[in-house]
């Protein structure tokens, strides 16, 4: 399919990057020291907290992949989109108030790898390599794969060198990360987001109407395949519960456990959550009703791409205008997402080597600018990865979401809840729950097909209790711990 | 010929997701 893109697209298009880059210098002399520009002084209201918490979590996917598998199958690609909503509430209601209490407690941590090595007072410094290295491995290529996603898309709409997409789309994001840190990256998240929302609204409502309502939209995709209209058609136990663990990778995310680290206080997290978890519900819904009248709208002349669906839409539903929203709202997701994977590799460059090994006198002024330069060499490496776009980093996604989710996921809950857990506990975890993801990758067949994060996820948990039971955490540890739970309950 | 989604798609769909709304919502009064 051919889409013609307009003047007036492009000028919106520009506007919103413009957009974009003014934030980002607003905040420019917002970050005095590295607390600041890590962590926003940890001062975000709830719903700025709960809206860049999607809109980082949300990627490309939300606008192209889903509505594309939707489009392919029917309602029965609703599954992963379920367990993601399950797992993020959960996240908000047991992870969210504990930690951000827990790593103010916990020696003021601004970063995962410093909160872990404050929770278990661990002076040999393993806990915080270990898990920065983790960080910083999985998202070279978490990063790189949502600016391949981007430039793919918008060389494609535009028809536009890829090279050159890729490198304008990573100048405007290193831009306002550069300057305005995590206030920058949080607020532009928060519009980022609204925009998504937005355009989840508009495109299958516009799409619905125009097909004939509901019914008829029903009545359409059932006359192509009455299996599109079931859930369950096709599917296994075991593959439903494979999709849904995806929703297990939530309480692993550092780029999204950041944000309840930076939110101003504990008692902002009931209004976050409520935010979070209504803009999250309904952008899936209308991701999933845009891929399902898709199939209906194009019964007679069937995409090639399904990911194209939600473009395709929008451009031959909407005015130039319009459509040139709706396309920057899918950059948007993109940048979200890179932007605040961006900013916490940088804080662990910083936070986590950088200040405990090669300056641990350096002034705040020094660190933000490490900080600032971190932004610009990871950005440098994620976008050397992406050169090619024919690589395979766009299949590593599901690799760096499960990674995070099965190495940190269980480490940060029972962290959270359990008193007795020890040191040497998160550590062989983390260490068994990244090494499970990768190994359980290479195998096929079988139990093997099942999406690594689940395996991992458990056998990391196991791992903690059953190291963490060999021996007791120091009781100045659990004192600690007690003095947070005070402030829990 | 006339056809909607299944009962149980309505259920897997709605259930977890406005289930997780309106248990926001409860939480969010319950903890003001």
């Amino acid at each position: 399919m051919d889409f013609t893109v307009e003047t007036p697209a492009i000028i919106t298009f520009v506007v919103y990057l413009i957009a974009m880059l003014a934030i980002g210098l607003y905040f420019y002399n917002s970050s005095g020291d590295l607390s600041d520009y890590i962590l926003g002084g940890r001062n975000l209201g709830g719903g700025v907290a709960a809206l860049s918490a999607g809109a980082s979590d949300m990627s490309g996917w939300l606008l192209l992949g889903l509505p594309g598998a939707m489009y392919a199958s029917g309602m029965s690609a609703i599954w992963i989109a379920v367990g993601l909503t399950l797992g993020a509430y959960l996240n908000w209601q047991f992870v969210a108030r504990r930690l951000r209490i827990y790593t103010e407690v916990a020696n003021d941590a601004l970063t995962l790898p410093d909160y872990l090595e404050s929770r278990f007072e661990d002076r040999s410094k393993a806990l915080r390599v270990i898990s920065a290295l983790v960080i910083l491995l999985f998202f070279a290529f978490y990063t790189s794969s949502g600016l391949v996603a981007g430039a793919k898309l918008f060389s494609t709409v535009f028809d536009m060198d890829y090279t050159l997409a890729l490198w304008v789309g990573g100048s405007v994001i290193i831009s306002y990360t550069f300057f305005g840190g995590f206030l920058a990256v949080s607020w532009t998240d928060f519009f980022q987001g609204i925009m998504m929302f937005c355009a989840l609204i508009i495109v299958p409502i516009a799409a619905i109407v125009i097909i004939g309502g509901w019914d008829e939209t029903t009545d359409q995709v059932g006359a192509i395949d009455t299996s599109y209209n079931s859930a369950l058609s096709g599917m296994t136990l075991f593959g439903i519960v494979s999709l849904m663990a995806w929703g297990l990778g939530y309480f692993g995310q550092p780029h999204i456990l950041a944000r309840f680290m930076g939110i101003r206080s504990a008692a902002e997290v009931p209004k976050a959550r409520l935010i979070g978890i209504t803009w999250m519900v309904f952008g899936l819904l209308g991701a999933i009703a845009t891929g399902y009248a898709g199939i209906a709208y194009f019964s007679d002349n069937p995409l090639e791409d399904g990911e194209l669906v939600f473009i395709a839409l929008s451009t031959l539903l909407t005015n130039p205008w319009v459509a040139g929203f709706l396309l920057a709202a899918i950059l948007a997701a993109v940048m979200s997402t890179v932007d605040s994977q961006l900013l916490v590799s940088s804080s662990a460059v910083t936070e986590d080597f950088y200040k405990p090994f090669l300056r641990p006198n350096a002034s705040e002024k020094e660190l933000v600018w490490v900080g600032r330069v971190s932004v610009i060499g990871i950005a440098l490496i994620a976008l050397l990865i992406a050169g090619d776009p024919d690589s395979r980093v766009l299949a590593l996604v599901s690799y760096a979401w499960g990674g995070f989710g099965a190495a940190f996921g269980p480490v940060v809950i029972l962290s959270l809840f359990w008193r007795r857990m020890t040191r040497n506990g998160a550590l062989a975890g983390i260490i068994v729950g990244a090494v499970t993801v990768v190994v359980w990758k290479q195998l096929e067949g079988g139990i093997f097909e099942m999406y690594e994060i689940l395996p991992g996820f458990v056998l990391c948990a196991l791992t903690v209790v059953v190291v963490s039971l060999m021996s007791e955490p120091p009781e100045s540890v659990k004192e600690t711990f007690d003095r947070a739970e005070r402030q829990w309950t | 010929m006339e056809s909607s989604l299944t009962t149980a798609t309505w259920f897997w769909l709605l259930v977890p997701m406005l289930g997780c709304v309106a248990l926001s919502l409860i939480t969010y009064f319950k903890d003001r």
